[in-house]
């Protein structure tokens, strides 16, 4: 990731205690994904732009797997240490487990799980474990797990008319973040395997997402959410899932030696610098219109972001960098969002929820930007009690406790609002109003 | 899958002459939200079998929570309906009724006590439909967001009501039967 002569230079004192906030903020994160595990994976509640997913609380293989295991891998590979081989082996094994007989994982469906054949979510675990075959690891059943998923994928999304992928097996439309994340599996499957045929899907899929990019106006480089029926794109430009593109096509450009997907992503930035707010977050969504969905404003998410622009080789925003690292809670987590319901001094209680499935991009962004330099900091770092109150319903103040086992809502007079077990794979919930307010 | 002995046992009961409900745009959403509902509280009322008597389409939403879902005790049943009870349910500690809109609900007896009430796809959600309609002719998305995320607060809410699905979840009077 970081190349070897940045590895080479001498660090000044300030970019070395950086580098130290850097790493017990990610060893703190560390130690409280710990507390998310149960005997199938990481669990725990998922909030969303889209919906929440409150009630289902049990193990997951949605997207949260790419990040584990990437960040994961990505320490193995740096770090001559046992914990980092460990965490990443159990976690390849939770995906392989969650296997059905057709090639799809259990519970893939991140805001609407338990649904199974989640779009993109599938194809980011199995990039997950592609990657993590990057750390020197040499495990055959990869290949078997990843090529049924890839091949079921392929079987129920790809639409050999429109020759492109489909965001659902029997509806025209794209979804261009998602066919970036399929395509970036596909360019590393078609290389762990050398079967060019997936390179040719990954580009079709790739081109979807360039024929959904604005080129000329105010908007000029964003990417469209959505295209239904495989027409105009819908006019709403999400920063957080435009920056999702980059990745995919930052390693396209370089695997096949094209430079306008290298352009493209540079207009997707382009867009980002534009979009991007005072205190260096971005909002959820730009209208074509010049309206703006000011909030939820993610703060886990936006590693991907953060992610976006150093894989690029430009300059991380320090402001957004910083604001990250102040969106780290007690308990190690970063809070999901700002703004979930307004922005007021009381955080909303949807705003500091412990979600694997936002806090894995954290971990690895950490993980790559820390590089293959030894960790400053070895020794784990504790994740401690959350105890704050929050926003219900509005105005309405609640309390909210989150330690390595439980995590509770409770009324002002103690009453319990939900109540999640971390070992458990449903919360308990008071009232729908609480699940989906 | 790895965890098929441990689950919650799904198996469904005798023919139960109903219509399936729909599972298309909100009536999916809604299945999904007595469906989660319905195997949480088994889960958590240590369950080990749930009994079901509806459309087998409907029970793949069902099996699909229960597989990821440990059991109790395999003595301990619960029951899941769909708008008329059947004459004989068995000897279950739960039933779970799910009622459309215009079902009548008969009583179950000073045996039986209710624990919760849902009201699903409420009246508001249609209302908010119109919103979205709106948006569509004016073309404002972000008029369409808007009503959408007020449309998911509101979709479902505690207590009994005009909603498309009512869910009424019951327990044994006696706490020490079975």
């Amino acid at each position: 990731m970081a190349n070897s002569q940045e590895e080479l230079r001498d660090l000044s004192p300030e970019e070395e205690a950086f580098r130290v906030r850097v790493t017990r903020a990610m060893l703190r994160l560390d130690d409280w994904f710990e507390t998310m595990r149960q005997p199938e994976g990481y669990g725990g509640p998922v909030v969303h732009w889209w919906r929440h997913s409150l009630r289902y609380t049990g193990a997951a293989v949605d997207w949260r797997y790419e990040g584990i295991l990437a960040g994961y891998a990505r320490l193995a590979q740096s770090q001559n240490e046992w914990r980092w081989r460990d965490r990443l082996s159990r976690a390849m094994e939770d995906v392989r487990r969650s296997q059905t007989p057709e090639g799809s994982y259990r519970a893939s469906r991140f805001e609407q799980n338990p649904g199974t054949h989640g779009t993109p979510h599938e194809a980011a675990a199995s990039l997950g474990l592609l990657l993590a075959l990057r750390s020197g690891r040499d495990d055959d059943w990869v290949r078997d797990v990843v090529g049924r998923n890839v091949d079921h994928l392929i079987a129920m999304y790809w639409d050999d008319g429109r020759k492109t992928f489909n965001d659902h097996p029997t509806q025209v439309g794209f979804v261009p973040n998602k066919l970036a994340t399929l395509a970036e599996t596909l360019i590393e499957w078609g290389m762990l395997v050398e079967n060019e045929d997936y390179w040719v899907k990954a580009k079709a899929a790739l081109d979807t997402v360039l024929r959904y990019q604005v080129n000329e106006g105010p908007w000029i480089g964003a990417v469209h959410q959505y295209a239904p029926k495989g027409q105009e794109g819908d006019g709403r430009f999400f920063p957080y899932y435009n920056a999702r593109c980059v990745p995919a096509l930052l390693k396209a450009a370089q695997v096949f030696s094209n430079p306008a997907y290298r352009e493209a992503a540079e207009a997707i930035l382009g867009f980002l610098d534009k979009s991007m707010l005072v205190n260096g977050s971005w909002p959820q969504v730009v209208y074509a219109s010049g309206q703006v969905a000011d909030g939820p404003r993610w703060v886990a998410g936006s590693a991907d972001v953060l992610r976006a622009y150093w894989l690029s080789g430009r300059k991380v925003p320090e402001r957004s960098f910083l604001r990250l690292l102040h969106g780290q809670m007690l308990s190690g987590a970063f809070s999901v969002a700002e703004g979930f319901a307004g922005f007021r001094v009381v955080p909303a209680w949807y705003d500091v929820m412990p979600v694997t499935g936002w806090n894995d991009k954290v971990l690895r962004f950490f993980a790559e930007w820390l590089g293959d330099r030894p960790l400053p900091v070895q020794e784990p770092q504790k994740m401690e009690t959350v105890d704050g109150a929050v926003r219900i319903a509005g105005r309405q103040q609640a309390r909210w406790v989150e330690t390595p086992k439980k995590c509770e809502l409770l009324a002002r007079d103690g009453t319990p609002l939900y109540r999640w077990q971390k070992s458990e794979p449903w919360a308990w919930v008071d009232s729908p109003l609480i699940a989906e307010g | 899958m790895d965890n098929e002995e441990w689950a919650i046992e799904v198996e469904s009961g005798p023919a139960h002459d109903v219509e399936p409900l729909r599972d298309d745009g909100p009536h999916a959403l809604a299945l999904a939200h007595l469906f989660d509902q319905i195997v949480g509280d088994a889960y958590h009322a240590r369950l080990g079998r749930l009994c079901y008597y509806g459309p087998e389409v409907m029970a793949r939403e069902l099996r699909l929570r229960a597989d990821l879902t440990p059991g109790g005790n395999v003595t301990s049943v619960g029951v899941v309906v769909l708008d008329h009870l059947p004459e004989d349910l068995g000897h279950p500690q739960r039933i779970y009724w799910i009622r459309r809109r215009g079902k009548p609900m008969t009583s179950l007896g000073p045996e039986w006590k209710c624990l919760a009430e849902t009201d699903v796809l409420t009246p508001k959600v249609q209302w908010w439909g119109i919103w979205i309609r709106l948006s569509g002719i004016f073309n404002r998305l972000d008029w369409l967001d808007r009503a959408m995320a007020k449309m998911r607060r509101e979709f479902s809410i505690k207590g009994h009501g005009r909603g498309q699905y009512q869910l009424s979840i019951w327990t044994r009077s006696d706490p020490h039967y079975g």
